[in-house]
């Protein structure tokens, strides 16, 4: 949602960005005309057995086994929240998990409408249910199959678990997936449940000649989870979810260590419950895994507190097929080189699979509080970011809005009850716009989140907003 | 090549070391002075003293109690608090409260205990010195063997004498139970420990904590008997190794550069318990520890217990021991202070040190002539011993051969020289009237007065009787085994196997080592430097001729043999009959409760019967060794259905063991699965 904010990269110039989004187009368009043959040879007896092992009780964590269970097995996040438009033609967020589920808004319509000429009459719906005589049946390497299945480790060539976990999320794979269109996928799924596991399965594919791709939470935007279509060995998912423990937490020296599968929420939630956090929020958390952020070099949005994954893993332990890797000590770090640790991190699960991983963690901070500054336009909202990187006072999270993006979050703004809210809001609007003489289609926002504790956030807030005084802004906190 | 591990003592005659007598100087000046002397030790150059009661807030305050009081609050459903609170109670029970005050106050009744006990206590010098030294470079544990009530506090109070840091000492919660004394050992530095901890979770954590937090601190050196108890049968006992194991910890974890292991050896003429320790291997209950207790035994007192002997081993080096035993790199992944179990190299490495402490133990204690004369008493049969005698030429003859077999061994043998040999051994014989009398020229077993009773007794009563002689003997015929059991199990390799093959012999060798491994010491991993050191001493000896392959019989070689053949019979007949027990009459499952009495009674009966001539088979120790050993072969296991440490049998392999160590069938591995011994 929002432009780059906190790593540094990403901001090329306009005709790469054009480049990278023709490409994109191009890939979208070859997985819509590949020939369809490869996908449509039915076989009845695919797809049976595995579907009625009861699923292991992964203790209140989020992702379970069968993932489609209660994810879209064709788009981002739980099947039960997603836009839709109601019998009334109104905008409408479903569910119940969200703040803004259940909630009509009003302005999301005009702005389709306005913003890329849609019209509600024109409907393109996504292929409702996954039809597994779609899927190329699996190539399967007997030899490794029946060697997995002595380990009694948990494997399956279920369609719908090999589909799910064929694609990232990037626009043209769920594109594809929209339209009921599968290229390769992997061939079998397995679930390890411990690093133990991991090293097995490692083994086993060496032995056997199987591809093993690591699948973390799925979040993936580098296409690195698309199976080359080429590929003529049995392809394998190496599921992490089931490795979703924390093994322990040092309160002295303020780290801890995780199993790789965990996702985001639940990593954070257990550490707020022994009253600490990892600060490592990337817009994915909710799915993503810490493996994943290992592999991917991921960044949060507070890494100017916390620092990006890089600066916040302390020890990785990876499989690969050449035996496990891994420092001997726990030193953040050594002054010694080049580390090992920066050949892991970012190689996308073609080394390896991180299976523990030793990250900081910090208390849970005291206080937080977030916060908006207005621009009349994007070239002063620039400078004055760059005042504060000057500065060196950046809160934990600063992110510059174009108009484009305020202009939706704008759409996205839930239909309010109150008289009062709306009549502020309005007010708010009113001043920016009249009193200040911002022009609404040029004006822009930075978000920030300030943390600590309460008398430096405060102090620190000052000295933020006082900067952006200097370039004719207004700010307002929010929370 | 006889293995000196780290030179404990120098092996051979005595005379050449300086033994100083502590009792002498005590004879010449007051006792109340050296009570009140100046005590000024080299303190340990790491760290400042450290309070009994900072100690205890440092183990308290520990971030290791404090994950683990969190785990058991989780557990129990108590709160943290409470648990704390159980932990603090816990400690308080446990720990010592050295005070230099109550080292004086114990010195004085020690001083006039002691010279009333003992003719001298004799300590060597020069490892006094060197541990002196070492206390100041390096955190230190003294490795005591256990013999005797006496052993505890003897340390402290040559420590005190000689200027070294008093140490605290890990004992029996029994001791703190005693009236006064209890709490005079506790402020003389004794901290007490439970005997079955179990599964108690937060007792092992606050236990290994404040263990650790005295080793890491080194403010003093600590004590701790390997051994676990005092040995019934004067044998060292296969070392215990839960201490072990939290003493080593801070150096595998890396919290401190080293520790130094100091084996000292005890060694008694005569054991003020030896009686006791007889009966309760015959199944007397052991007499619980208390005040009344202690001074009830003050008729100890009018009786002569010969010399004692305080040898302090050379100071080991971890370090230097573990250096290609543990890769210590594993304690650098996981935080110094949380709970974990020791790896299986960690506890291979840690038992083998233990082993190797015990063993040097047993390389530094000195042994009496009266133990030779014991061993060879011991193999005439024991209804020759108790009705005809031996005659004393005999045994004067045997004991002066046997006396060059010992020196050529290697032993430390305390022969008084300049007094005709005669006089040595009939002095020493006279310090053990107890057991043994010499009346017109022949030496018999004397057996306790009959109890004056009404009824006559009956024969068991009367077999449990010679039997207590019989084990009081071989006790001390135990305190010099280790001297011969190696060349001894080569010659009852010879002589089962009939073979002269060197492979034959060398596998035979280890499966005795391997059902005698809680018998007697063998260090874990040195099966063939043991074979090869029996090889050496039996050549030395004249025994044997040794080429590449072979193992060759002398003429002269067969006094030799027979001789040690003869010393372990004992062993192989009374594992024999529990063989034979499990295989014919014993249940298929029983309880270690149960068995033991059970097996007394059936070894009574067949010694009633004339079937079996051992006593000794009567030793409940021994038969507990043999429980052990099987269940060690997973022979004997725990069956997991009932909750009283049941055990089932399996016959075929007991009887199969039965035969090969009889000769009917060759030798064969044990081991259910290949066990990797460090």
């Amino acid at each position: 949602m929002a432009s780059n904010s906190s790593g540094g990269g990403g901001e090329g110039g306009s005709s790469d960005r054009q480049r990278i989004a023709q490409q994109r187009l191009r890939i979208i368009a070859g997985h819509l005309q590949r020939p369809a043959d490869d996908g449509l040879i039915v076989l009845a007896a695919e797809c049976k057995g595995q579907n009625n092992k009861t699923e292991a009780s992964s203790e209140g964590r989020t992702v379970p086994r069968r993932r489609q269970e209660i994810m879209k097995w064709n788009g981002w996040g739980y099947s039960d929240s997603k836009f839709l438009f109601n019998k009334k033609g109104q905008a409408e967020f479903t569910g119940k998990r969200y703040r803004l589920s259940g909630m009509i808004m009003p302005a999301l319509k005009d702005w389709f409408e306005g913003t890329f000429g849609a019209s509600l009459q024109h409907k393109t719906p996504a292929t409702p249910v996954l039809t597994s005589s779609a899927v190329q049946p699996p190539t399967l390497n007997e030899a490794f199959v029946e060697e997995l299945k002595s380990t009694g480790i948990s494997f399956s060539h279920n369609a719908e678990d090999r589909v799910f976990r064929a694609h990232g999320h990037c626009l043209h794979e769920i594109f594809a997936l929209r339209e009921g269109k599968f290229g390769r996928v992997p061939d079998m799924v397995v679930w390890p449940n411990c690093h133990n596991d991991v090293v097995k399965i490692v083994e086993l594919a060496c032995k056997h000649n199987v591809c093993l791709m690591p699948y973390g939470g799925g979040t993936s935007v580098s296409s690195a989870l698309e199976c080359p279509p080429e590929e003529t060995r049995s392809i394998v998912s190496l599921d992490t979810s089931q490795m979703n423990r924390i093994l322990w937490i040092d309160e002295k020296n303020l780290t801890a260590h995780v199993e790789a599968g965990i996702v985001g929420q639940d990593l954070e939630r257990l550490l707020n419950e022994s009253g600490y956090c990892t600060g490592h929020e990337p817009d994915s958390m909710e799915f993503s895994s810490l493996g994943g952020w290992v592999a991917t070099r991921a960044s949060g949005m507070k890494k100017n507190i916390y620092g990006n994954i890089e600066d916040l893993v302390v020890h990785i332990k990876m499989v690969t097929p050449r035996g496990v890797i891994e420092k001997s000590c726990q030193g953040p770090r050594m002054s010694t080189g080049p580390d090992i640790h920066h050949f892991i991190m970012g190689s996308e699960g073609t080394l390896g699979v991180v299976t523990e991983v030793t990250m900081k963690i910090r208390p849970v901070p005291e206080y937080q509080k977030y916060g908006s500054v207005v621009f009349p336009n994007f070239e002063q909202g620039v400078a004055c970011l760059r005042e504060v990187a000057k500065q060196r006072c950046a809160p934990a999270s600063i992110r510059l809005m174009d108009n484009e993006q305020f202009k939706f979050g704008h759409a996205l703004k839930p239909q309010v009850s109150s008289i009062f809210t709306s009549f502020l809001e309005g007010l708010k609007k009113l001043y920016i716009t009249k009193f200040k003489g911002f022009d609404p289609n040029r004006l822009c926002v930075a978000t920030l989140l300030f943390e600590g504790d309460r008398e430096k956030v405060l102090q620190h807030e000052k000295q933020v907003y006082d900067i952006a005084a200097k370039f004719g802004t207004w700010g307002w906190t929010t929370m | 090549m006889t293995s000196s591990f780290g030179d404990s003592g120098r092996s051979g005659p005595l005379d050449e070391e300086e033994l100083v007598d502590i009792l002498e100087e005590r004879r010449r000046s007051s006792d109340l002075g050296h009570a009140l002397r100046t005590f000024s030790p080299h303190p340990y150059k790491g760290a400042p003293t450290c309070s009994a009661a900072d100690l205890n807030k440092a183990v308290l305050e520990s971030q290791h109690l404090h994950y683990i009081t969190k785990e058991v609050a989780m557990e129990t459903g108590a709160t943290v608090e409470e648990v704390r609170e159980e932990a603090s109670g816990i400690l308080e029970e446990m720990s010592q409260n050295l005070q230099l005050g109550f080292i004086r106050l114990m010195g004085y009744p020690l001083s006039k205990v002691s010279k009333k006990l003992f003719r001298s206590i004799f300590v060597n010098m020069e490892g006094l010195n060197r541990l002196q030294q070492a206390v100041q470079e390096n955190p230190v544990i003294l490795m005591p063997n256990h013999r005797s009530y006496f052993d505890f506090l003897v340390i402290s109070y040559i420590m005190f004498t000689y200027d070294i840091p008093v140490p605290v000492i890990a004992a029996g919660i029994p001791l703190a139970g005693m009236k006064l004394v209890g709490r005079i050992l506790r402020r003389s530095g004794a901290f007490f420990i439970r005997r079955a901890i179990g599964s108690d979770k937060l007792y092992w954590a606050v236990l290994s904590e404040y263990v650790k937090t005295i080793v890491r601190r080194g403010f003093a050196p600590m004590e701790f008997y390997v051994e676990g108890l005092r040995s019934r049968t004067l044998k060292s006992l296969t070392p215990k190794l839960g201490m072990m194991n939290m003493v080593l910890e801070p150096f595998f974890k890396g919290e401190v550069f080293d520790i130094t292991l100091v084996p000292i050896s005890l060694s008694y003429d005569r054991v003020l318990e030896e009686s006791l320790l007889a009966h309760e291997l015959l199944g007397a209950p052991k007499p619980k520890e208390s005040t009344t207790g202690l001074l009830k035994a003050t008729k100890v007192l009018q009786e002569d217990y010969g010399s004692m002997f305080v040898n302090f081993g050379r100071p080991l080096s971890v370090r230097d021991l573990c250096q290609d035993k543990i890769n210590r790199c594993q304690y650098n992944l996981i935080p110094r202070d949380l709970p974990q179990k020791p790896t299986a190299e960690a506890q291979a490495c840690v038992s083998w040190l233990a082993h190797l402490v015990v063993r040097i133990q047993e390389e530094g204690s000195v042994i009496s002539p009266w133990s030779l004369m014991a061993s060879l008493l011991l193999q005439a049969p024991t209804a020759v011993l108790t009705e005809e005698g031996l005659p004393w030429h005999r045994l004067t003859e045997k004991t002066l051969w046997l006396r060059r077999l010992a020196l050529d061994f290697g032993a430390r043998l305390n022969w008084p020289g300049g007094v005709p040999d005669s006089n040595v051994m009939q002095s020493n014989l006279v310090l053990h009237r107890s057991v043994a009398q010499r009346k017109t020229g022949r030496v018999y077993l004397v057996r306790e007065d009959e109890p004056a009773r009404k009824h006559l007794i009956s024969p068991e009563e009367d077999a449990h009787r010679t039997a207590a002689a019989v084990l009081m003997m071989a006790s001390y015929r135990n305190q010099c085994l280790h001297i011969f059991v190696r060349p001894a199990m080569l010659a009852t390799a010879i002589h089962i196997t009939k073979s002269g093959q060197k492979d034959e012999l060398s596998t035979f060798f280890c499966f005795l080592q391997d059902i005698f491994s809680n018998e007697f010491i063998f260090i874990p991993g040195r099966s063939s430097q043991d074979f090869e050191e029996a090889c050496f001493l039996l050549k030395k000896s004249g025994a044997v001729h040794i080429s590449q392959e072979e193992v060759t019989v002398l003429d002269a070689g067969l006094e030799v043999l027979s001789f040690l053949q003869a010393l372990l019979q004992p062993f192989i007949e009374s594992y024999q009959v529990v063989f034979r027990y499990l295989c014919e009459n014993g249940p298929h499952s029983f309880s270690e409760k149960q068995i033991i009495p059970a097996l007394r009674d059936w070894t009574t009966k067949l010694i009633l019967s004339g079937e079996l001539h051992t006593y000794e088979a009567l030793s409940s120790d021994t038969q507990k060794n043999v429980l052990s050993a099987l269940r060690r072969l997973e022979i004997v296991t725990k069956s997991r259905a009932s909750e009283q440490n049941e055990f089932g049998v399996n016959r075929e392999a007991v009887k199969r063991i039965g035969d090969i160590l009889s000769g009917k069938i060759p030798p064969q591995s044990l081991h259910p699965t290949p066990l990797a011994r460090l």
